[in-house]
């Protein structure tokens, strides 16, 4: 089950058939009018202001042109994030919108998320405060401690990052550790080493 | 109590009857040591259970699990030879997140931190353990299917058997019976033929999970 917030009570629309989609779906329909639509069908759906609008994928690219697609169509379009009832956050944690927190997510400490993030299930926020800036990807069982994420942040399965410092839109393996690390270059990184200077904008890593 | 959490199962499948808890293993005693809270509830030894009387296994239901899928289906089929009609309870962690269309068979267990986002399929004797979550939507989950922790299955169909170790991400995937994944596997769009033991979606070792246990 999910707490609805930045939420003006009109009927929700979940743009984009995704398996993210699919899953708020099913923790929301028995509470509130929602429905999951392709974008094709957003795209053509006539009465676009008597919704309001969330957008859930891996593929960052995707998402991000999901979201800029409805704030073409709509104006001032209204999106709900979502947050489990099962996640354990500080109180003084706070998100953006069009934001996701899965199940059993945990913030030890004042954690900032920006607009269009997925913290995917199991992650933790450790000790301090940690900053991440709009449509951050964090994998499950990942550790985030004192860090400041860029804007589009992929972060893979399993990952352990402290006190390191993105650069927008850098995608990190399934896997990745890294410590006191503050990158210079975008790109598609596994640890700290650069294997790819693709970032999740043009190379996802989802497949 | 050192705070207010409480662990506690909810049961399925449950006739009523005093539970017997048969084999020594962790799983088994963790989940006594949750149940005996709850419910009228013993946890003997396969040896023990072998001793008891005809009146004592008619008039009991059951509850095993064990990673070793080999040695769970041994004291399963001695207790169904002693009691043809044994009950087998299920059991899902009150501390568990599972959707609400999500369904079980019997003797299953969903551990404490286990999540099921979706509305899946567990059939009868599967085993999903602490930390792991059935994501996104629904996934099939057939008999004696063990999930270790900290795994993620999405959109899947696991065979009968299947064996997945830790850390393993699963997505797309069908598997055959008895196949097993050592930890750290990544699996993405496959569809398996054949049996044995898996590193990713590589045969490492013809020996399937009931040959080789390799926890």
């Amino acid at each position: 089950m999910f707490n609805i917030h930045n939420d003006n009570l009109k009927p929700i629309l979940l743009v984009g058939k995704t398996a993210w989609n699919m899953e708020v779906y099913n923790g929301i329909n028995h509470l509130r009018d929602v429905r999951v639509i392709s974008v094709e069908e957003f795209v053509q759906l006539e009465d676009k202001k008597n919704y309001q609008y969330f957008t859930g994928g891996t593929d960052t690219s995707f998402r991000k042109m999901v979201v800029e697609k409805i704030e073409e169509l709509v104006e001032n379009a209204n999106f709900v994030s979502f947050v489990s009832a099962s996640a354990q956050l500080h109180p003084e944690f706070k998100i953006g919108k069009n934001s996701l927190v899965c199940s059993f997510v945990a913030s030890a400490g004042p954690t900032i998320i920006g607009d269009h993030c997925i913290i995917s299930h199991f992650c933790h926020f450790g000790h301090v405060k940690s900053i991440l800036g709009d449509y951050c990807f964090i994998g499950p069982y990942t550790s985030i401690v004192d860090c400041n994420l860029a804007k589009g942040t992929w972060c893979g399965h399993n990952c352990r990052f402290l006190r390191a410092n993105t650069k927008e839109w850098s995608q990190y393996y399934m896997n990745s550790k890294t410590l006191n690390k503050t990158f210079e270059v975008s790109g598609t990184y596994k640890n700290n080493k650069l294997l790819d200077p693709g970032t999740c904008l043009t190379h996802s890593l989802k497949d | 109590m050192l705070n207010k959490s409480k662990l506690s199962y909810t049961t399925h499948h449950d006739n009523g009857y005093p539970v017997c808890l048969v084999g020594n293993t962790e799983l088994n005693k963790e989940v006594y040591n949750v149940l005996k809270n709850q419910k009228d509830c013993k946890l003997m030894s396969i040896e023990e259970f072998n001793l008891m009387s005809q009146d004592f296994i008619d008039s009991h239901q059951y509850f095993t699990a064990s990673g070793n899928t080999a040695f769970k289906l041994e004291i399963i089929n001695t207790i169904k030879s002693k009691n043809k009609q044994a009950n087998f309870i299920s059991l899902v962690s009150d501390n568990a997140v599972v959707h609400q269309e999500a369904t079980v068979g019997k003797g299953t267990l969903i551990c404490p931190t286990a999540y099921i986002g979706g509305p899946s399929e567990l059939k009868d004797f599967v085993i999903i353990q602490h930390f792991s979550q059935i994501g996104h939507s629904k996934s099939t989950l057939n008999d004696h299917v063990y999930v270790s922790p900290m795994s993620t299955v999405v959109n899947c169909n696991l065979a009968e058997g299947s064996w997945i170790g830790m850390y393993n991400n699963f997505a797309y995937v069908e598997t055959v019976p008895f196949q097993q994944f050592v930890m750290y596997s990544r699996v993405l769009k496959q569809k398996f033929i054949k049996s044995g033991t898996y590193k990713h979606d590589k045969l490492i070792d013809k020996r399937n999970c009931l040959q080789h246990y390799i926890a």
